[in-house]
């Protein structure tokens, strides 16, 4: 069969990138493929670099990254000048040039043509809403406003593979939520790479999760592959009475658990939550089960359990 | 099936191709190319104009000061000490006393080596002193000395004239012009009081004479000094003094516009956070050959309009002292000297550049900017005082230290006045490129990537 959607397939071989004397990403072998690729974690978890040593931004000290895109039955190997686009995290723009000469000076190094974005590329410039920001210098735009024309730069380039550096942070939830729909809508000949905090978008957005800790590849997978690898389970409690009381006793009975309040239950993630030791922690404390459920765990709270452990 | 695009592939010419084609893309953006390119340029040419002016002010400042009434006051000043310590005296010395040296007849002389010229026997004590005047006559028993010794009298213990006899002052008459051929410093400091003290004389009792002219019978100076590859014409040292002034400071901008400038272009895109997204879009070495084809763009478009520029200043000042530049019109010395100055001047540049970002969270970090200078300044003074002295182990210092990157600058920078073997010059170039070379490998980083990378 024929696959409609494009696959991204990152193999990393060998992996070490380094910092002067700071690791900051080892791999002995991985291999990642999905089209909306999450890659979270920690403050200084390796994502950026991860990110930059893709795009050839940063040369790795031993090993390499390679990337190749499968649409159609056909296969790419991905070259970043040629098929990748960027978005820092600061976005971009000259602080003392107009945004649409920054603009123009894309569409020149990238289609030859500098009013491109008039043609062919018009799409974008009004889906991200850029009119009003066209006559504008790079020093009178916002973080999200500076983010929004890199965005668009980069769409302007067609790329195979578009690599987003905490594309979320400091977006309100409508701009958010615009973000996530506009890359959703691009899934069908462009793959995402995108590094963020946001567990909660990337729940949404991503199909394949990889998850950093500390320049080291933890877990990755589908959602559901790295949720419950970091997670284990999630048991959703509901009592008669005594809620309070029955989560500090399993906070205190489940050592490495997250315990959580959701609306009217309990929420228990990790490896250790099991259904009797549940039980027996809440028999002790005289509680009466009203409800019991097992489901996977949200990767926020998974993130939460990995972290605390 | 495998699609394998890889510009990885990219022939050399499409890369260079690429490279040209980001760079005319940067430019055509109006402030980029202000800022980038413009602006840069503007500035060097300001400072090249400023420098000649300041040259020219300078030079009009010495012209002055060295008026003869001057030399007059600075005479009595400086002639007391180096008089009393070369001829014993600070004052008027007694009258001079005129030796013409002799050349036994062939008939009388048995062996060659009796036929040598020899000093008198009358009058007594014609023997040669290193700080005697010698007149180089073909024939020394009929030459007119009369001139000589009254202008010279009082102020030198003998005259010797002579056909082959060498002392540290040597003047030859019969040449037109005059030359005096001077072998020490100390023989071109007596040289000269004895030419002021003379002009002062010739002032004080005719006002309306022409001094120059009178001084013309001592001949216009040339340096010998030991060790130095060519004699140094002293008359020309004005005209020299411009050039090289004016071709320093071309140099020196063009380094700063090579690299202190290209490494703010980079912190220019690095602050926009538009480096990263556009190296990733056009590849490390296409993207940073762009930024380097603009930089030698901005150095080669400051050359193309200050050397004119500087040449015609040079000419326009320097006629009036003489119209030869320096190192006797030999091109070849020149284009050496000026491929010594380059490298010095850019491995300095790039030190105090590479020695300022190192150091660029210390409060103290724009005192490392001059440690090349300071180096320049010890290696000059040393090889100054090297000046004073004719010995072998001070020629070798002297070279030393104008073939050593850095502590040379002085010496190289002085080259057409005191003009060092080629070889030095060679010497300084291979030295300084070789650690220019090691000094930007070792440092790449610094002057070419993103600033995250620091």
């Amino acid at each position: 069969m024929i696959d409609e959607k494009p696959t991204l397939t990152i193999t990393a071989s060998n992996l070490k990138v380094r910092y002067n004397e700071t690791l900051a990403l080892t791999a002995d072998n991985a291999e990642f493929a999905g089209q909306v690729v999450a890659v979270i974690g920690h403050n200084g978890a390796g994502k950026s670099t991860l990110i930059k040593t893709i795009l050839g931004l940063v040369r790795p000290e031993k090993g390499e990254v390679r990337c190749s895109f499968t649409h159609r039955g056909t296969t790419t190997n991905l070259v970043p000048e040629e098929h990748m686009a960027f978005c820092p995290e600061m976005g971009s723009v000259f602080s003392d040039i107009y945004v649409e000469d920054y603009i123009k000076l894309w569409c020149r190094m990238k289609h030859r043509d500098g009013l491109y974005f008039k043609k062919s590329g018009a799409k974008y410039i009004e889906l991200l809403e850029m009119g009003p920001l066209m006559k504008k210098r790079g020093r009178e735009l916002s973080k999200g406003q500076r983010r929004r024309v890199q965005t668009t730069i980069g769409f302007l380039t067609n790329p195979k593979l578009f690599l987003f550096d905490e594309p979320f942070d400091g977006l309100d939830i409508i701009r958010t939520q615009e973000l996530t729909d506009l890359i959703d809508e691009h899934t069908k000949e462009m793959t995402f790479i995108v590094s963020s905090h946001r567990m909660d978008v990337m729940e949404r957005l991503a199909d394949y999760v990889v998850v950093l800790k500390n320049g080291e590849f933890v877990s990755y997978g589908s959602l559901e592959t790295v949720c419950e690898d970091l997670g284990g389970a999630t048991y959703f409690l509901k009592l008669e009475a005594g809620q309070g009381e029955a989560a500090d006793a399993l906070r205190l009975g489940l050592q490495g658990c997250v315990v959580n309040h959701v609306g009217s239950h309990l929420a228990i993630t990790g490896k250790g939550a099991q259904e009797d030791v549940i039980l027996g922690i809440v028999a002790g404390i005289g509680g009466v089960v009203i409800d019991l459920e097992k489901t996977q765990p949200s990767l926020v709270d998974a993130m939460n359990v990995h972290l605390k452990g | 099936m495998m699609n394998n695009l890889t510009p990885h592939n990219r022939g050399p010419i499409a890369t260079i191709w690429e490279i040209l084609r980001v760079a005319v893309a940067l430019m055509r953006v109006p402030r980029l190319f202000a800022s980038l390119f413009l602006f840069p340029l503007l500035v060097s040419f300001i400072l090249v104009i400023a420098q000649a002016t300041v040259t020219a002010s300078l030079l009009n400042v010495v012209d002055t000061y060295d008026s003869p009434s001057n030399r007059v006051k600075m005479q009595n000043r400086e002639g007391e000490f180096v008089r009393a310590k070369l001829l014993g005296s600070s004052g008027h010395l007694p009258p001079i006393t005129v030796c013409r040296w002799e050349t036994p007849s062939r008939d009388a002389a048995l062996a060659p080596a009796a036929l040598a010229e020899q000093p008198p026997s009358s009058p007594s004590g014609c023997s040669l002193g290193r700080y005697d005047v010698v007149l180089r006559v073909d024939n020394p028993a009929n030459f007119d000395a009369t001139p000589y010794r009254d202008r010279l009298t009082g102020k030198f213990l003998k005259l010797h004239l002579c056909r082959s006899c060498r002392s540290d002052i040597i003047i030859t008459p019969t040449t037109n012009p005059v030359k005096a051929h001077l072998f020490s410093v100390w023989g071109l400091i007596l040289l000269s009081i004895a030419r002021r003290s003379e002009q002062a004389e010739l002032i004080a009792s005719m006002p309306d004479a022409d001094p120059l002219s009178s001084g013309a019978k001592l001949g216009k100076e040339i340096l010998n000094l030991p060790g130095l590859y060519a004699p140094t014409p002293l008359s020309e040292i004005n005209a020299t003094i411009i050039g090289i002034l004016n071709i320093a400071s071309l140099i020196i901008i063009a380094a700063w516009l090579a690299m202190k400038s290209h490494r703010k272009v980079l912190d220019y895109f690095a602050a926009s956070g538009s480096l990263l997204p556009l190296v990733a879009a056009s590849g490390r070495s296409v993207f940073y050959g762009s930024l380097w084809v603009l930089t030698g763009a901005r150095v080669a478009c400051f050359l193309m309009s200050s050397v004119p520029f500087s040449y015609s200043v040079f000419t326009s000042m320097a006629t009036k002292h003489t119209k030869t530049f320096a190192f006797g019109g030999d091109g070849a010395a020149f284009g050496l000297w000026l491929i010594a100055m380059t490298a010095m001047f850019s491995l300095a540049g790039t030190i105090a550049s590479i020695s300022e970002l190192r150091t660029k969270y210390s409060p103290l970090s724009f005192v490392y900017r001059y440690i090349p200078f300071f180096l320049c300044v010890i290696g000059g003074s040393v090889w100054g005082m090297t000046l004073l002295f004719d010995s072998s182990s001070a020629v070798t210092t002297r070279d030393v230290i104008a073939a050593f990157p850095l502590v040379g600058i002085v010496p190289v920078l002085l080259a057409p006045i005191f003009v060092p073997s080629d070889n030095v010059l060679v010497v300084q170039s291979i030295l300084s490129v070789t650690a220019l070379v090691f000094a930007i490998r070792a440092n790449t980083k610094w002057f070419g990537a993103h600033l995250e990378e620091l």
